[in-house]
C-alpha cells in the first residue's frame, strides 16, 4: 500500500506538461503585480497603511522592499533566471507580508515559492517545450484550497447574514462615494439582498475549489471543466472587483487560473 | 580543462537531480502545508464555528471577506488645517482604488478621528463626523467636538 503510494508520487513528479501554459502565467503574473508595486509605491499605499494602524516608520523598509519586487518583477516579464528571481520576491514579499499580514502579500509569497520551482523559460527556443507539472499541479491545487478554506470560514453568521457585504458596500457608497446602480444600491441596502449575494459567493467559491481539484484528478474531462472555472474565476473576481474595490489579488487569480488550466495542443510557440 | 568541465557536468547533474526527486518535492510540499493546516486549525481554537461564531485574521487561512468588521465614512466639519491643505474627510489619506485607508471597528475610527482633530490645533471648533454601517444590518451616526 504504502509502496504503491510512494511510486504513484513518484510517477506524479516525473510527469511532464506543456510548459507555454507556464511561461504565459509567469508573464501575467509579472505584470499583474509590477502595475501593482509601481502604484503602491506611487500612492505610498502601503505605507499609508501601516501609518494609519500607528506603526512605527518604516519607511526605508517598505520603499527598498517595493524597488527589490517591482526589480524582480521586470526581470520575470522578461524571463531571466526566473527561479532566483522568484525566490528573491517570495522573500521580499513574504517580509512584507511580516510587516503587513494582508492576504494578498501572503497569497503572492505561496504562489511566487511555488513558480520558483517551474520551468517558464525558453519557450520559442526548443522544438517541444516541456516542464515538471507537479509545481503547474500544486499551484492548481493551491489555488483550489485558498477557495475552498475561504469559502469554508464564510460559512459564520455576519457573512452568511449579509451583514458583511452590507457594511462593505455601503461603506463604499457613503465613504467612497461609489457610483453603484441604482437597483443595486437599493439591493444592497438590505440585509436580504446581501444574504443572497453572501450566499451565491459561498457556493460559487466551493464550485470553483472542487471543479479545480477535477481539473488535476480527472485529466480526461478538462476539456469541460476548463471553460466552467474561467468562467467562474471571472465572475468573482469582477463582481469583487466592481462591487468590492478589489483589483490585484483578483486579477491576479483570475490568470492564474486561466493560464494553469491551459493546455495547448500544440505547445512548440514561438513568442 | 575537461577534467573541470566534466566535474562541474557531474556536479551539475547531481543537483538537478535532488531538486527534481520525489524526497525533495515531498519536502517542499510539506513546507507548504503544514503553515496553511496550523493557520486552519488556529482558527478553530481562536474560536470559530461554522454557523455559530465568525473566524479572526489568522496569516496563511485565507479568511477573506469572513471576519467581522465595521466600517465608517470619517468627516470633519470644518475640514481641520492640515501641513498639505485642508483635510475634510480619512478618505484624502488613501487613495479611492484599491489603497483605501480602512478599520475593522467603530472604535478605531473614533480615536483616529479624534487623534487627527490635533492637527488643527487644540479647540479648533471642528466635529468629528462619523457614519458607520454595522454587520447587524444597522447604521449609526456620531458628532463629536475635537478637544
Amino acid at each position: 500500500m504504502t509502496s504503491l503510494a510512494v511510486k504513484r508520487f513518484g510517477g506524479w513528479v516525473d510527469t511532464r506538461c506543456p510548459r507555454a501554459s507556464l511561461t504565459y502565467f509567469r508573464r501575467a503574473f509579472a505584470t499583474v503585480w509590477l502595475v501593482y508595486d509601481v502604484l503602491d509605491i506611487y500612492f505610498h499605499g502601503t505605507e499609508t497603511y501601516l501609518w494609519s494602524v500607528g506603526a512605527p516608520n518604516l519607511h526605508t523598509q517598505v520603499l527598498s522592499t517595493q524597488i527589490v519586487l517591482v526589480f524582480c518583477e521586470a526581470i520575470l516579464l522578461i524571463g531571466w533566471e526566473s527561479k532566483y528571481f522568484f525566490l528573491l520576491a517570495f522573500a521580499a514579499r513574504a517580509y512584507e507580508g511580516h510587516l503587513f499580514a494582508i492576504n494578498d502579500f501572503l497569497y503572492y509569497s505561496v504562489v511566487a515559492l511555488l513558480l520558483s520551482q517551474c520551468d517558464t523559460e525558453n519557450l520559442g527556443r526548443e522544438r517541444n517545450p516541456k516542464a515538471m507539472a507537479w509545481p503547474r499541479d500544486a499551484l492548481i491545487l493551491q489555488t483550489a484550497w485558498i477557495y475552498l478554506s475561504s469559502a469554508f470560514l464564510k460559512l459564520n453568521p455576519a457573512f452568511l447574514s449579509g451583514g458583511d457585504l452590507f457594511v462593505r458596500q455601503n461603506y463604499m457608497a457613503t465613504a467612497l462615494k461609489w457610483h453603484y446602480p441604482s437597483f443595486y444600491r437599493q439591493w444592497i441596502s438590505t440585509l436580504a439582498g446581501n444574504a443572497v449575494m453572501a450566499w451565491m459567493a459561498v457556493v460559487v467559491e466551493s464550485a470553483l475549489a472542487f471543479l479545480l481539484l477535477a481539473w488535476v484528478f480527472a485529466p480526461e474531462r478538462r476539456k469541460i471543466i476548463r471553460p466552467l472555472c474561467v468562467s467562474l474565476v471571472l465572475g468573482v473576481h469582477l463582481l469583487g472587483a466592481l462591487a468590492l474595490n478589489v483589483y490585484f489579488f483578483g486579477a491576479s487569480l483570475i490568470v492564474q487560473v486561466f493560464f494553469l488550466t491551459w493546455e495547448p495542443q500544440k505547445s512548440a510557440l514561438s513568442l | 580543462m575537461n577534467l573541470s568541465l566534466h566535474h562541474i557536468m557531474t556536479t551539475e547533474t547531481k543537483k538537478r537531480s535532488f531538486f527534481r526527486s520525489p524526497q525533495y518535492v515531498f519536502g517542499f510540499l510539506l513546507l507548504l502545508v503544514v503553515p496553511q493546516l496550523i493557520a486552519i486549525t488556529s482558527e478553530f481554537r481562536e474560536g470559530f464555528r461554522p454557523f455559530k461564531h465568525e473566524p479572526v485574521r489568522v496569516p496563511f487561512s485565507w479568511d477573506m471577506f469572513s471576519n467581522r468588521v465595521e466600517r465608517c465614512a470619517l468627516e470633519w466639519s470644518p475640514p481641520l488645517k492640515g501641513p498639505e491643505g485642508a483635510l475634510a474627510s480619512l478618505k484624502q489619506f488613501g487613495t479611492t482604488l484599491e489603497w483605501d485607508v480602512i478599520y475593522d471597528h467603530v472604535d478605531n475610527y473614533r480615536a483616529m478621528g479624534l487623534w487627527l482633530c490635533g492637527m488643527g490645533g487644540p479647540n479648533n471648533g471642528s466635529h468629528v463626523r462619523l457614519k458607520c454601517f454595522l454587520p447587524q444590518g444597522t447604521r449609526i451616526e456620531d458628532d463629536i467636538a475635537c478637544r
